[in-house]
Formats: structure tokens, C-alpha cells, sequence
């Protein structure tokens, strides 16, 4: 047995002790690999490019800044998994150190293990990632509605990109692994595991700065988008100072939050706590940089996955247009009758239930429009809000886009435009601002025998918009086939302004189109890093489970039942797998609430759905490590 | 009374070359006794104390701890039996490294659910009659050997057990340490009326105890009894030793 035989036999009659490692490796192989497919796909960017420009901009950007992610977190990722590795080794390196192997070749060794487990993994995940190439085309084909499905193609460019990648990642990680032992003495290596690591220092005065940071960052975005301070840097001191008050957070508070319970010696002392808290001190100069970095992950997943689905939502579409169909007819139209007619043909050949309105619309001499209190109604009516009634004085102002988002309302300027041609002094009785009208300014809301007596004015000509018919089609999202055959029938835009009309669902796929690519590169995004926080909580425990099962058999001689047990494991692991999650949650729920804000959208229906499936997901994950786990103690402890 | 009874105990390790590591093994232990275990290496001592100590389960054979057959318990039931009616020490101490000694000492009572102000009492006493109240808030890798094993005995004796089952206790120390945990044993033997079971190779560890049993190949081979002068018991164990088949030179030398 030569050297080099004997580094590869302890990879190869190792396998257990490396399948972790090895299987994370491949699994960021192979994400990195189906990113790089979709990149580098001929069919995807000339069919996008075509439909939408700026869709397919975004979607090269998006890919490539998330395959950037995706290479900076493998590069920590695997750092961080072979130095977990190394760790549970060291005790071997110091038996053959003491057996009389040089310096050099311990470098050669570790050397030659992480080259060939890197290799293999980069095979590996190519190779799995050529399988289900085909299977995340036909998927994200079928999201971003691309009607041609994209070819499956032997991807060539994409297979290189990333072997190269990663070829050059594992070999500077190989440099860089033989560096980190080089400082350990042999006596070290052997003893490690035995010596207890020192407890982490913890200062009240970081403890409370964790607080004051995270609490500022959290005041500077809302300062950011409640103040409308839109200035970039502030954005970023906030992101940055959250971070920093969540590192502090776990790495400080968390031990002094530790030590204080431990002081309250009634608690302390009670059952298994003693067990518990002990050994989270213990673990916790570990686990609070597992914890910190868990949980940035995840706030990052959640949030960016949720801005994706909220900015691709259906629902959101209709939030900012109840119609289905928006019809405007200018005064010198004479294709109305005809128009409707065959959008009532069109809609009730394909089964469609809907409900139509026609509104008036007129001018005042400031250029104000006017409409009928009954078309109103029946408009209102139509989106299931009550009628509202007038006596000859009163009027209402329908808002408009303006006046809704900003919140400042000039109703002075509409009641003297009223009086100018009705002499008489007119009230406001009400203010609507729902979405009923589809107009930029206010909307002036008159009674039917009132707006009979506006007289014309210089506003109204023949390219003037007369009247709008409004239809709303509940199934609308259904309409798509049906509206490219009207929009093939009726140009949406006649070219002579006699009228123009707008499809909800057009408006709406195009959206998706454009936001698809951003829901596949999150939900990549999403899964990618999960796993990474998944597989960091696995490291973790994988790396003291010897030393947990010492523990736990010494403990069980002194007589700790299984219940006890279960309940001792079930602790360590909620902690381990949920605190990391509810930080990531608060930090996104802040998130979500400035989105919100800033867009004046709401973000919580998508935001409780990702909570929710990653919560399941977390949990799956959770209940199948505790389960193993036990099984592996009962099984030692017999 | 009795406190500890071994009928006919058998345990057969199954294998390809199945082996017979304990035979007919009969073995009482009354209230208050100090009995040492003693033969040569490969013996059984281990194996039957681990039959005891409800570790491992006897092939057949039967083993009462105060009138009560632990094998019968189910595992839930098992554990808390080990924890209130047992004490364990160990060659290796077997603390935990994550708690402190005062910790350390008070996990079976945390584990029982005790009143903090009894338990505080218990170490209190425990640390007091054997010497480490000093130390009670260092952590284990800061305290010697002999302190360590203090520590395992005022762990193993706190929950005030029926029966204390010793393997090896003064293996790991030196013959100082050795002789003060020994006699801090015989003196809380005496005390505590902690009846006491000792698996020892240590003749001078052995001439502590009120009786001591010698097994050779998984069978009872012989015992004796103290009496009252100890330098002559630590003599009689040597010859006893010596016939066993052992030469002089592995025993201690030390002259009593």
C-alpha cells in the first residue's frame, strides 16, 4: 500500500463518515449546475427576449447575481463542512503524527481526500443534475407560461462552467484545509474532544448594543419608507447594522440569557434542565455562529421569496384593476355598439358568467369629470359594495389613483367647479376610495338630474373619452385563450383614438412573464439555501455525536429513562432548529411590513403561506433527524 | 438482613465461539457489608457486576436488589430503580465534562425531582464528609484524579442508594490518592451504613472491605473474611492471589 493508496482508501472504506459531506458537496454542485442550464439555455433567452425585454434583462441578472450567491455560500458552505470534518479527524491525525507520518504527508492526505471527494461530488452532481435538467425545464416552462416548452439540450457550456467552478473551489479549499491544522500540536489533536471549550465571554454592554442594533436597523427602514427617505446608504446601514445585532444577539445575549437562568438555581436544578442548559453553554461559542448564520439565511429566503410571489400574484393584478375587460369610447367612436357585442359574444361562447356597466363620463370647465350617481351604482354594485344616495345638493368624489395613494384630497377645487354651472352651493357627502373608477384624478359623482344640466364644456370633443364600459368576469384568470382571440379581432388600440380597451388577464400575464423568472430563481434560491441551513444543523450534531453518546451513556447508568432522554434530545434539537427560524422570521416580518408600506400591497397572505411551508418543511426535517438520532442512542445505550 | 441476592447467575455471550463469562454464581451481600469482588483479569468480576448494576442482563439466573428482581422492571421503571436504589462508581469517573462538580453531584437528585433547598443540604453534607466543599464550583477538567473520584463517590452515595457498586474505583489513581478514596469508602461504609459492593484487582484496595469474594473463569473460587486486623487480611488476599495463579510481582507492595 503506497501513499496515495492508503489517502484514497480512507475516503473510500470511509463512506459513512463522508456521505454528509460528500452529499452536500454534490447537491451545490448540482444546483449550480441546473442555474447554470437555465443561463446558458439558447431556446429560454431568445423565446423571453421576444416576449418581454425587460423580463429576460431581469432573468439573466437575476440567474447570474443568485448563481454569484449560490458560489459564495458552497464556498462557506463546504468550508465549514470539511472543518467540521477535520475536527472529528483530528484525534487520527494525532495518532499518525504519533506513528511518525511528517507534516507533509498529513498536507498530502488531507489533500488528496478533499481533491478526490470534491471530484467525485462535481461528478456526481453534474451527472444528477443532467437527470433532472429535464424535469426543472418542463416545470419552469410550465410556470413562466412559455407556451413552446424549452428543448432539452446535453448543455455543454453549463457542464464546463461548473466543473470548472467547483474544481477550483475544492482546490482552494484543499490549500486552505492543510493551512488550518497546521497550527495544532499533536497533544491537541489527541486531547481534542476531551478538554471542554472554554465558555464564550459574554459582556452585558454587547448584549444590550444586540438589542439597540437590531431595534435601529429595524427604525431605519421604517424611517427609510414611512419618512420616504429613499437614500440608498441608509438601506444599507440598516441591513448591516440588523446583521450585526443578530450576530451579537447569539453569540452574547444568548449565554448571558444562559447564565442567567442558570444563576435561578430553583429553575436550574429542576429535573433536566441542569442537563439541557449546561450543555447548551457548552455547544454555544458553536452553535452561535450556526445560529447567526442560519438565521441571516433565512430571513434573506423568506424575504426575497416573498416579494417574488407578491410581485407575480394574480390577485395583486386585480387589486389594482377589478375589470376584466376596461373599454373606453371617445366621442367620435362609432364601432361601440358593435365592440360590445362582440365582447358579449366572445365571453359567453367560452361559458363565462361576468356582469357589464357603461358609465357616462363628462367634463366640468377645470377639466373635472363627471359622472351619473346611478352609473355609479351599478358600478358599485357590480364589485359588491352598497348604493349610495344623493339629495340635489350633495355630491361624491370617487378617488383617484393620485388622490388614493397620496392621501390628500382637494375637495374645494371640485365644489367650486360644480358651482359654476349649478349657482348652487353643493356639500360632499361622501368620499370613495375603493377601487371603483379606473381614473388618474377625482372623480366628481353628481345626481342623475344635476349632471343633465352640465353644459359643454371646452373639454368635450371629439377625442374626448365619452363613455367607459367596464366588465367584470369573476373566472377571469381563465380568460387568457379567449382574450388573445379578442385582441386578434379588435385591436386593443384603434389607430385612428376612436377607442382603446384593456385586458386584465393580458396585463396579468405579462406580469407573470416578467416575474416568473424571479419565482424560479427564489424558490431555487429558497431551497438552496434551506438545505445549506439544514445541512449546517446536521454538521453540527454529526460532529459531537460521539461525544453526545458518551455523555448520554454515562447519564443512562445513573438512570435516565428513554422518556428522559427523548425530552433531553427534543429540547437541544427545537432550539437548535427553530430559534435560528423565528429570527429569520422577525427579521422578515419587518421586512414584509416596510414592503407593504412601500407598495401598498399586502404581503401577509404570501408571507404566511412561505412561513408555513417552510415551517412543514423544517418540521418534516426536524421529526426525521430526531428519529434517527434516538434510534442511534438507544441503539448504543441498549 | 439481605440485601443483594445472586442465585445460580449465568451469562453466556453469544458469538461464533459462544462464551461462557459467568457460571453458577451464587453471591449474598447483607445490609451494611463491604464486600470486595477480586480475580484475575477476564474472570467475570466486571460481567457480574454489571449483572447487578441491572447494565447487562443475565443469561439466566436469577438477581434480587432488596427483595426486588430489576429484570422484571420495564426501561422506564429500570431507570428510575437505578437511580434511587443504586450508586455507581466508576474506574474512569464518568462524570460529565460540561458541569461543574457541584453539578455533577447533584444530577441524580435533579433528575428525581428533589427540593432545591434538600438538595443543597445533601451536597453540602456529601462535600463536607468527603473533602471537596473547596471545589464544589470547579469544572471537572480543573480538579485531580483523587478529587475526581470523590466527586463520582459523593455523586454515587447523595441520593443516599441502598446498594453502592464500586468498578475499580482507585484504578486510575495513584497509591495515595488510591488509599484516601479506600478509606473514605470503609469510613462511609461505616457511617452511611452504605452497603457496598467493590469489583477491585487491588489487594490493597480489597483489604478495606469486610469480605472479600474471589472468582475464577465465571465461577466462585473462594472467600474470606476480615476480621480485625487488616495488615494480615491485605496478607491473605495476596496468598490468595498467589494461588489464583497470579506471580507476586503484580501486587502492590506497599506495607500497610
Amino acid at each position: 500500500m503506497n501513499f496515495r493508496q492508503f489517502a484514497f482508501n480512507n475516503v473510500y472504506r470511509k463512506k459513512r463518515t463522508y456521505a454528509a459531506h460528500f452529499m452536500s458537496s454534490a447537491f451545490s454542485v448540482m444546483v449550480f449546475f441546473i442555474y447554470a442550464v437555465l443561463l446558458y439555455h439558447p431556446d429560454f433567452q431568445g423565446q423571453l427576449a421576444s416576449s418581454s425585454e425587460t423580463a429576460s434583462y431581469l432573468g439573466g441578472m437575476g440567474l447570474k447575481v443568485s448563481q454569484y450567491l449560490i458560489f459564495i455560500f458552497s464556498f462557506l458552505f463546504l468550508l465549514y463542512s470539511t472543518s467540521a470534518f477535520l475536527k472529528v479527524r483530528k484525534r487520527e491525525f494525532g495518532i499518525l503524527l504519533i506513528l511518525g507520518m511528517s507534516e507533509k504527508q498529513r498536507k498530502k492526505l488531507t489533500f488528496i481526500e478533499n481533491m478526490v471527494i470534491g471530484l467525485a461530488s462535481v461528478v456526481c452532481g453534474i451527472l444528477v443534475g443532467l437527470i433532472f435538467t429535464k424535469l426543472i425545464l418542463m416545470v419552469s416552462s410550465r410556470m413562466l407560461m412559455l407556451e413552446k416548452s424549452l428543448d432539452f439540450y446535453v448543455p455543454i457550456e453549463a457542464i464546463w462552467t461548473t466543473a470548472g467552478a467547483f474544481a477550483l473551489l475544492f482546490l482552494f479549499i484543499s490549500l486552505l484545509t492543510m493551512r488550518i491544522g497546521k497550527r495544532n500540536q499533536v497533544l491537541d489533536l489527541i486531547k481534542e474532544g476531551e478538554k471542554p471549550k472554554p465558555e464564550p465571554k459574554a459582556s452585558l454592554w454587547l448584549s444590550l448594543l444586540a438589542i439597540v442594533l437590531i431595534l435601529a436597523g429595524y427604525g431605519m427602514v421604517f424611517y427609510f419608507v414611512l419618512g420616504k427617505a429613499f437614500y440608498f446608504p441608509l438601506l444599507i446601514a440598516a441591513v448591516g447594522s440588523v446583521i450585526l445585532g443578530t450576530y451579537f444577539l447569539f453569540t452574547q445575549l444568548s449565554v448571558y440569557a444562559i447564565r442567567a437562568m442558570k444563576k435561578r438555581e430553583k429553575f436550574f436544578f429542576r429535573r433536566i434542565n441542569l442537563l439541557t442548559l449546561s450543555d447548551l453553554t457548552y455547544r454555544m461559542k458553536d452553535n452561535a455562529i450556526m445560529f447567526f448564520m442560519v438565521a441571516t439565511v433565512m430571513a434573506v429566503a423568506f424575504s426575497g421569496i416573498g416579494v417574488c410571489l407578491a410581485v407575480g400574484d394574480p390577485v395583486r393584478s386585480e387589486k389594482m384593476n377589478p375589470y376584466a375587460i376596461t373599454y373606453r369610447s371617445y366621442h367620435n367612436n362609432k364601432l361601440e355598439q358593435e365592440h360590445i357585442k362582440t365582447f358579449d359574444e366572445k365571453l359567453s361562447s367560452g361559458g363565462f358568467t361576468y356582469e357589464k356597466a357603461a358609465v357616462t363620463q363628462r367634463y366640468t370647465n377645470a377639466g373635472g369629470m363627471v359622472i351619473r350617481l346611478s352609473d355609479f351604482n351599478k358600478l358599485a354594485a357590480m364589485l359588491g359594495y352598497g348604493p349610495e344616495s344623493l339629495s340635489n345638493t350633495e355630491a361624491s368624489v370617487a378617488s383617484g389613483i393620485a388622490s388614493r395613494n397620496n392621501r390628500s384630497y382637494d375637495d374645494d377645487a371640485l365644489l367650486t367647479a360644480v358651482r359654476e354651472w349649478s349657482g348652487a352651493d353643493m356639500t360632499i357627502k361622501s368620499r370613495f376610495n375603493e377601487l371603483i373608477l379606473m381614473n388618474y384624478d377625482d372623480t366628481l359623482i353628481v345626481p342623475d338630474e344635476l349632471f343633465n344640466t352640465i353644459p359643454k364644456s371646452q373639454y368635450e370633443q371629439e377625442n374626448s373619452i365619452n363613455k367607459t364600459v367596464y366588465f367584470v368576469v369573476p373566472d377571469w384568470s381563465n380568460t387568457l385563450s379567449m382574450s388573445r382571440g379578442l385582441e386578434e379581432l379588435i385591436p386593443t388600440q384603434s389607430e385612428t383614438g376612436e377607442y382603446y380597451y384593456t385586458l386584465l388577464v393580458m396585463d396579468w400575464y405579462h406580469d407573470k412573464q416578467l416575474n416568473a423568472i424571479l419565482f424560479i430563481i427564489s424558490v431555487l434560491v429558497g431551497v438552496v439555501f434551506f438545505t445549506f441551513a439544514a445541512s449546517f444543523i446536521y454538521f453540527r450534531l454529526y460532529a459531537d455525536l460521539d461525544r453526545d453518546e458518551r455523555q448520554y451513556q454515562m447519564i443512562s447508568k445513573l438512570g435516565l429513562s428513554r422518556k428522559e432522554l427523548k425530552r433531553l434530545v427534543t429540547r437541544q434539537l427545537v432550539l437548535m432548529f427553530f430559534l435560528p427560524f423565528l429570527m429569520g422570521l422577525i427579521h422578515s416580518v419587518v421586512a414584509f411590513i416596510n414592503m407593504e408600506n412601500l407598495v401598498q400591497y399586502p404581503m401577509f397572505g404570501n408571507a404566511a403561506n412561505i412561513y408555513i411551508s417552510f415551517f412543514l418543511i423544517q418540521l418534516v426535517y426536524f421529526f426525521m433527524i430526531r428519529w434517527r438520532y434516538l434510534r442511534h442512542m438507544y441503539q448504543k445505550l441498549a | 438482613m439481605e440485601l443483594l441476592h445472586v442465585k445460580s447467575l449465568n451469562k453466556i455471550y453469544p458469538g461464533k465461539v459462544a462464551y461462557k463469562a459467568l457460571t453458577n454464581v451464587d453471591l449474598t451481600i447483607q445490609k451494611g457489608e463491604f464486600v470486595g469482588i477480586m480475580g484475575p483479569s477476564g474472570s467475570g468480576k466486571t460481567t457480574l457486576l454489571n449483572m447487578v448494576s441491572t447494565i447487562d442482563r443475565p443469561t439466566s439466573g436469577e438477581v434480587r436488589i432488596n427483595g426486588q428482581d430489576p429484570y422484571e422492571l420495564s426501561s422506564e421503571k429500570l431507570a428510575q430503580f437505578r437511580r434511587r436504589e443504586l450508586g455507581f462508581v466508576f474506574q474512569a469517573f464518568n462524570l460529565l465534562d460540561t458541569l461543574t462538580v457541584k453539578e455533577n453531584i447533584v444530577l441524580p437528585l435533579t433528575l428525581e425531582g428533589i427540593e432545591l433547598k434538600e438538595m443543597n443540604r445533601r451536597v453540602a453534607y456529601m462535600a463536607e464528609k468527603l473533602g471537596i466543599s473547596g471545589i464544589l464550583d470547579k469544572r471537572t477538567y480543573e480538579i485531580s484524579g483523587g478529587q475526581a473520584q470523590r466527586t463520582a463517590i459523593a455523586r454515587a452515595l447523595v441520593h443516599t442508594p441502598k446498594l453502592l457498586l464500586a468498578d475499580e474505583p482507585t484504578g486510575n489513581l495513584d497509591s495515595k490518592s488510591a488509599r484516601d478514596v479506600m478509606e473514605l469508602m470503609a469510613q462511609l461504609n461505616r457511617e452511611e451504613n452504605a452497603t457496598t459492593m467493590l469489583v477491585t484487582h487491588d489487594a490493597m484496595a480489597a483489604s478495606y472491605c469486610d469480605r472479600v469474594v474471589f472468582i475464577k473463569d465465571g465461577q466462585f473460587y473462594t472467600e474470606i473474611h476480615c476480621g480485625d486486623n487488616r495488615p494480615a487480611f491485605y496478607q491473605k488476599i495476596i496468598n490468595v492471589l498467589a494461588l489464583l495463579g497470579g506471580n507476586e510481582n503484580e501486587f502492590s507492595t506497599i506495607r500497610v
